[in-house]
Parts: structure tokens; sequence; C-alpha cells
């Protein structure tokens, strides 16, 4: 196998690896599948001409979210975002014929309204299976505030998803 | 100190592997107990992540770049690397009078745009078009009554046997505030748009585009146009719809 197949195959692994993680990732940070796409596919071209660089196939995670973080604050970069025309009035949900559906919406909704500053430690958390080191070094923030945002982030979403659960209560009441 | 230290640990990364943190679970109960509330959340949160999946045509694309592209960083062209501009009287003059026609054929274009939008169909392709991202990616399994809460505001209501429903939002048809909701169909999803009448539409009952097809419904004070995939088959999908929804509540 010459140099440019064992290139090849390396990458593909990559893609065939990792691209679940990352898609989903890039799509809780964007909020839009075809800005989610657009920048999966910035991401694995530019991972692909740096592939050389890649050395321990350990650290490929890290390595790809990097470049999809900087693909994503190069979106800002190059243009203001395009506004949605549907509007984002908030679902008023009087009943629910099924509560752990109900549950999952307001949990949606919740994380949605985190500060990105926290919910991108927990997205690095859930989803890609880092741990507080490894987030630390990726947010370039030391393990302390990671762990701190972790808990405010989690403990805003039990909040969140009480407060709601209290009002729909009085509601019925 | 350490007591607090394990117990934001339990709040925050509860499946940590400290030894200090794990021999402090395993004698303090309370602590346990928080770390099985905080794996319940990671456990909840995990799953509402695990959505959406990439496609297959996004996959393959993203296998094919090592085909199409060279492992080399393409070699951009610095700005310095332009000719210089040059001080040129006329060239100023040109771009002035270009700069005009280019406005005049974009409020043209524009015009001719807005008027298009008074097109019940070219709303719901485009609207299908766009919310192909986001609008029932994920199946956020709407109940019956928050729709039916939106729907009040049209004199409308869906009967309780209303099933597939993933997504529903407001959007706008030219300015008038309509209802936008989408189905999992057997070929993909099926958009439905439901637009109080009030404006000058112009109403096709069957339209469509590369991508896809539609059928239009006219009710007495609404509008309600269908939109799926190519080969969906629409029609029984709007018997059953129109027999869902009651009108004049």
């Amino acid at each position: 196998m010459n140099k440019e197949q064992v290139l090849k195959q390396k990458y593909q692994s990559l893609v065939t690896t990792y691209q679940g993680d990352l898609f989903r990732y890039a799509y809780w940070l964007t909020g839009d599948r075809q800005v989610a796409e657009d920048i999966l596919q910035e991401t694995f071209l530019r991972a692909w001409r740096a592939i050389d660089q890649l050395n321990e196939i350990k650290a490929a995670k890290s390595w790809l979210i990097t470049i999809l973080r900087r693909e994503n604050a190069r979106r800002f970069e190059r243009k203001q975002l395009q506004l949605v025309d549907i509007d984002t009035e908030e679902l008023v949900d009087h009943d629910s014929d099924n509560e752990s559906n109900q549950q999952q919406r307001q949990l949606r909704r919740a994380i949605m309204m985190l500060a990105s500053e926290y919910r991108e430690p927990l997205m690095l958390q859930i989803i890609a299976g880092f741990s507080g080191e490894e987030i630390a070094e990726l947010l370039d923030l030391n393990k302390n505030t990671v762990m701190t945002r972790l808990f405010r982030a989690k403990n805003q979403l039990k909040l969140m998803m009480n407060s709601d659960s209290q009002e729909k209560l009085n509601d019925a009441q | 100190m350490t007591h607090n230290k394990h117990y934001r640990i339990a709040a925050a990364d509860p499946n940590c592997q400290d030894k200090d943190f794990l021999a402090a679970i395993a004698s303090d109960p309370l602590l346990a107990a928080q770390v099985e509330q905080t794996q319940q959340l990671d456990n909840e949160l995990s799953f509402l992540f695990d959505s959406p999946q990439p496609t297959q045509l996004l996959t393959n694309s993203l296998l094919d770049i090592c085909n199409t592209e060279s492992a080399e960083p393409a070699k951009s062209k610095m700005t310095s690397e332009l000719p210089a501009k040059k001080n040129n009287r006329f060239g100023r003059i040109f771009a002035i009078a270009a700069s005009f026609a280019i406005a005049a054929v974009s409020f043209t274009v524009l015009q001719s745009q807005q008027l298009s939008h008074s097109d019940l169909s070219t709303h719901a392709l485009a609207h299908s078009e766009h919310g192909a991202s986001f609008a029932g990616v994920i199946n956020e399994r709407p109940s019956i009554n928050s729709v039916n809460y939106r729907l009040a505001s049209f004199g409308a209501k869906f009967s309780d046997d209303l099933t597939n429903l993933s997504w529903f939002n407001g959007c706008s048809f030219d300015g008038i505030s309509s209802l936008h909701l989408v189905f999992a169909g057997k070929q993909g999803p099926i958009n439905v748009f439901i637009v109080p009448k009030g404006s000058n539409f112009e109403f096709q009952s069957q339209y469509s585009n590369a991508t896809y097809q539609g059928i239009g419904h006219e009710y007495k004070d609404a509008y309600m146009m269908i939109v799926g995939l190519k080969n969906e088959k629409l029609a029984p999908f709007q018997q059953k719809i129109d027999h869902a929804i009651h009108w004049n509540i």
C-alpha cells in the first residue's frame, strides 16, 4: 500500500468513527442542520488536508473538535447569519398526552436557553464523552472553571425544568 | 472543603474516576444519591443529544473528500498577490454608473420577487425547502392540545386521532401569520401549511418544483397547502387530515 492509500484509509476511518458525534455537536452548536452539514464538510476537508499532522489516532477526536470549533468561529467572521423566517414564538403547551415527551421538550428548550459558555462544555461532556481535563484543554480553560461551568449548566437545567413543572402544576390547580 | 468539592464533582462530572472521589461515594450515601441523580440527568441529556443523525448522502460526500481533494492546503491568493489598483478616473466613473445599474436591476428583481410571493404555492414550496434542515428533524411529538391552542386563532381544531405529527410552529405567508406542521410521511416529511384568507393570494390546487410536489385545498376561511417529496402519495394524506380538522369551533 503506498503512502496516499494509507492516508486515505486513515482519513476514511476518521469519518466513519467520528462523523456522527461531530455532526450532532455542530447541530447543537448552531441549531441548524444545513449549517451543521456545511461546517462538517469544511471540518473534514481541513482534516484531510492536514492528515499528515495527525500522529496519534488517540488524539483524533479532540483534533477534529478543535477544527470544527474554528470553522464555526470563521462562520461568524465571514458573514452575519441568515435570519430564519419562521417565527420562534415559544410553543404553548397546556397539557400533554405523554409526560416523557413533554419532559424532553422542556429539557430541549432549557438547553437552548443556556448561555453558550455553559452549553458547550456540557455538549463536549455528553456528546463527545470528554473528561473535565480534556474539555479544559479543548476550550483553553482551567479544569476548575470547566467543572464550575458544568455544575452551573446542570443546576440551571434542573432549576428551569423544576420551574416549568411548578408552573404547570400551578396552572392545573 | 473536600466534602463540598466532592458534591460539586458529583453534580458536574458524576463519572469522575478520581480515587478520592470514588472512596467518598462509598462512604457517603448522600453523595452516592447525588451522583445517581446527576447520572440520571446525563442519561436524559445523552438521549436528547443522540439526534439528529447525518444522512447517508452527507456520509458519502465526507468519505469522498479524499478522492476529490489533494491532501495539501489549498494555496489561496493573498490580496498582496493581486495587481496594484490604478488610480483611474474613468474606472471610478464607470464603477459609479455600474452601481446605479446594479441597484436598478436589483430593485426590479426584488419587485418581481415580491409579486411572486403572493402566490401560495411558491410560499409553500419555499417554506418546505427552507424548513428541511430543521423542521421536524427532531421528532418533538407535540401534543394535540398545544397544536389546537395555536389553531384556535384560525377557527379550527384537530381531532384526537391526528397521528405522526413531529413538529409545528408559526410562519409567515406574505405577512399573514400562518401555521406550519410537519408530519412523518412514507417517503419523508410532509409539510402542511394552514393559511388564513385575508390577502389576495393566488391559489393552486397542484404545484411542484424539482424536489417537491404539493396540493392545495381551499376552506371557507383558510387554505391548506400540503407539500411532500415527489414520490409521496399526498392525496390519501390530504383526505386523512381533512377528516381530522374541524372548522368554526
